[in-house]
């Protein structure tokens, strides 16, 4: 069963972590609770705006299970989606958090260019994502396994201006932080910077998912009379200019009289709308 | 104003990438193979991009000079297009360019010289010895990002050299150092686009004011630069009449009518592939929702509703300017 939410005008973000410890923090932060531990383990907050997965370590695993929340929560196209996690460097310190501003793929030398319309409190960087884990840090680049498959399959599902990456450095050439107590500290000390992304993205979510609000009236009509699916997508279309440029006009009421079929409302409504004046003050 | 700027690989080292990154010290550099990795993905939003684009840096290899739609010209016998940049500056509410590309980010295809080689093979190929029209200003704003691009700079003087060919810039920009500090060129035609006002004030985001256009245009005018005059897209509304008057009026009023070379007009329009993700990114804007309907592939207003304003503008200028100084070059009219 899937969760049907409607977070159209709040935005909803979606977090994915491959570890156990980069989640930890978040969920408690957030204010999560487990939904659920089958095949991932997902938790959500109160309204279901804010929901996190476990994928595991890999792109593979990451990819799967940005699909498995996807199918979770009703896939408008305007859920926002944040990978958090870490990630080394050849010389910067530990603790330093990245945006990504482009992702490469080490294994097929693919790339992903998250646009840059955030104030990201931190810098950004190229990340790359390799199969195995190793000590061989790129030139300017962050070494980590997930966020290629996390950024190209988010992308299947929402705009790219609302899909992120940012990772914690938790080792570079002279020092490690791996252990599973670490990496939920480094992820704590960043909470703040990562609250601040996803206030961000949550507006990006919210406002995308007001521009594809369906018309208040739309179900009424569809009710009082019969359209066929051509019909019903135009019915829609005009519904949202009606409420646009007459909006204290009742569109049910003007159709209502003259109208015996599907075919009817969609012709009296266009007209109506095509005769429509416009003064320049209301543009 | 630009914080992010995407380089191709192969014009990291092209002295007019250089040039451009100097004037921006602080943007983050983001090195990519393709323009087209970060400027053709699917699922990208242009409305929220448009907030901060960022600029792409490229090399374009074929299709620098297109011919323009049949019947689209100012008087020359051949007439082509080409697109040194995508997208810009300002923020049209109607721009087609919205509906057309995913990405608001700027490209900026930094061969000029294959431009102006495809632009002498053209010349070359030409049939006649008549005059060959080449039009900027098609897919960006010819003049807005000058003071990064240095597109004017830069084809100025190449016309210059080449009296046969005729460019037309076309622009809603006040940005004419380039021009105020060369001497005119008989066939650069600087054409200037206006809506009044009213509705300027409204949906053109970011343009300069319509007072500040016709400044600009005098100051070209006065120094002997051809002019052009775009209403277009002429928009409906409810004191259309009085409103285009006073623009037409304002404009002759500054700018001698001897300094326009031409003058075209046409109602706003759309194909219907562009308009349907317009409408989209802007559901809420009432410039898109009405008064038009779909016609034949386009987005229109009602045909007498076109027929009207273009009559009355067109009886506007005619006061002015001789019925030859008229020409059609407005996108799909
Ligand atoms: S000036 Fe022209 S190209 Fe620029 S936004 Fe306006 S209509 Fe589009």
């Amino acid at each position: 069963m899937a969760f049907r939410t409607d977070h159209h005008l709040t935005g909803s973000v979606n977090i994915v972590t491959a570890l156990p410890a980069e989640a930890r923090p978040l969920v408690g932060h957030f204010e999560l609770r487990s939904s659920r531990t089958d095949p991932f383990s997902v938790y959500t907050n109160g309204d279901s705006s804010v929901r996190l997965i476990v994928s595991g370590v890999g792109k593979s695993a990451a990819g799967r299970a940005v699909k498995h929340l996807a199918g979770l929560f009703d896939s408008t196209g305007s859920n926002a989606w944040l990978n958090v996690g870490i990630a080394g460097h050849e010389s910067l310190p530990l603790g330093t958090m990245v945006a990504a501003h482009k992702i490469s793929d080490e294994k097929t030398g693919r790339s992903w260019f998250p646009p840059m319309v955030l104030d990201f409190p931190c810098e950004t960087a190229t990340l790359l994502t390799v199969e195995e884990e190793t000590d061989d840090y790129p030139d300017n680049a962050l070494v980590e396994m997930e966020a290629v498959g996390f950024y190209a399959t988010a992308s299947d599902f929402s705009t790219h201006e609302l899909i992120h990456c940012l990772k914690v450095v938790s080792d570079n050439r002279r020092e490690k932080k791996l252990d599973g107590k670490s990496v939920s500290e480094l992820i704590t000390a960043q909470l703040a910077a990562v609250e601040s992304v996803v206030q961000s993205i949550l507006q990006l979510s919210a406002e995308l998912g007001k521009r594809r609000v369906v018309p208040r009236q739309l179900k009424d009509f569809l009710e009082q009379w019969k359209f066929t699916v051509t019909q019903s997508h135009q019915l829609e279309k005009l519904l949202r200019r009606w409420e646009v440029i007459f909006p204290k006009a009742d569109p049910f009421e003007a159709a209502s009289p003259e109208s015996r079929n599907g075919r009817d409302v969609v012709q009296l409504l266009s007209r109506q709308l095509a005769e429509a004046s416009v003064e320049a003050e209301q543009l | 104003m630009i914080e992010a700027i995407y380089i191709e690989e192969a014009v990291r080292q092209h002295r007019r990438t250089a040039e451009i990154l100097t004037r921006f010290p602080k943007a983050r550099l983001i090195p990519c193979e393709r323009y087209g990795e970060v400027f053709n993905p699917r699922s990208q939003d242009f409305k929220i991009q448009k907030r901060r684009p960022a600029l792409i840096l490229a090399e374009k290899f074929d299709n620098f000079v297109l011919p323009t739609p049949d019947g689209f010209g100012i008087g020359g016998t051949e007439n082509y297009y080409f697109s040194h940049m995508l997208n810009c500056l300002y923020d049209c509410r109607y721009c087609f360019l919205q509906g057309m590309f995913r990405s608001a980010h700027y490209l900026l295809f930094v061969n000029y010289e294959s431009f102006m080689d495809a632009i002498d093979s053209t010349l070359d190929k030409s049939t006649t010895d008549k005059t060959v029209t080449f039009f900027s200003g098609y897919d960006c704003d010819s003049l807005a990002l000058e003071t990064v691009t240095g597109f004017a700079e830069a084809f100025l003087p190449f016309f210059r050299e080449r009296p046969r060919a005729l460019h037309e810039l076309r622009t809603k920009s006040v940005n004419i150092q380039a021009l105020l500090k060369t001497e005119p060129l008989d066939n650069c035609v600087t054409a200037f686009s206006f809506t009044p006002a009213e509705i300027s004030e409204k949906v053109e985001h970011g343009v300069p004011p319509v007072k500040r256009r016709i400044e600009a245009m005098k100051q070209l005018a006065e120094r002997g630069w051809p002019l052009g005059l775009r209403l277009d897209p002429l928009i409906y509304h409810g004191r259309f009449e009085s409103n285009y008057r006073r623009l037409v009026n304002d404009l002759f009023a500054a700018v001698p009518a001897e300094a326009f070379h031409s003058v075209s007009l046409g109602a706003m329009r759309f194909p219907k592939a562009m308009f349907d993700p317009m409408v989209k990114l802007y559901p809420d804007e009432l410039l898109l929702a009405g008064p038009l309907h779909p016609s034949n592939g386009m987005v229109t207003y009602r045909r007498e509703v076109e027929e009207e304003m273009t009559q009355f503008c067109r009886s506007l200028l005619g006061d002015y300017l001789p019925a030859e100084k008229f020409f059609h070059c407005a996108p799909w009219s």
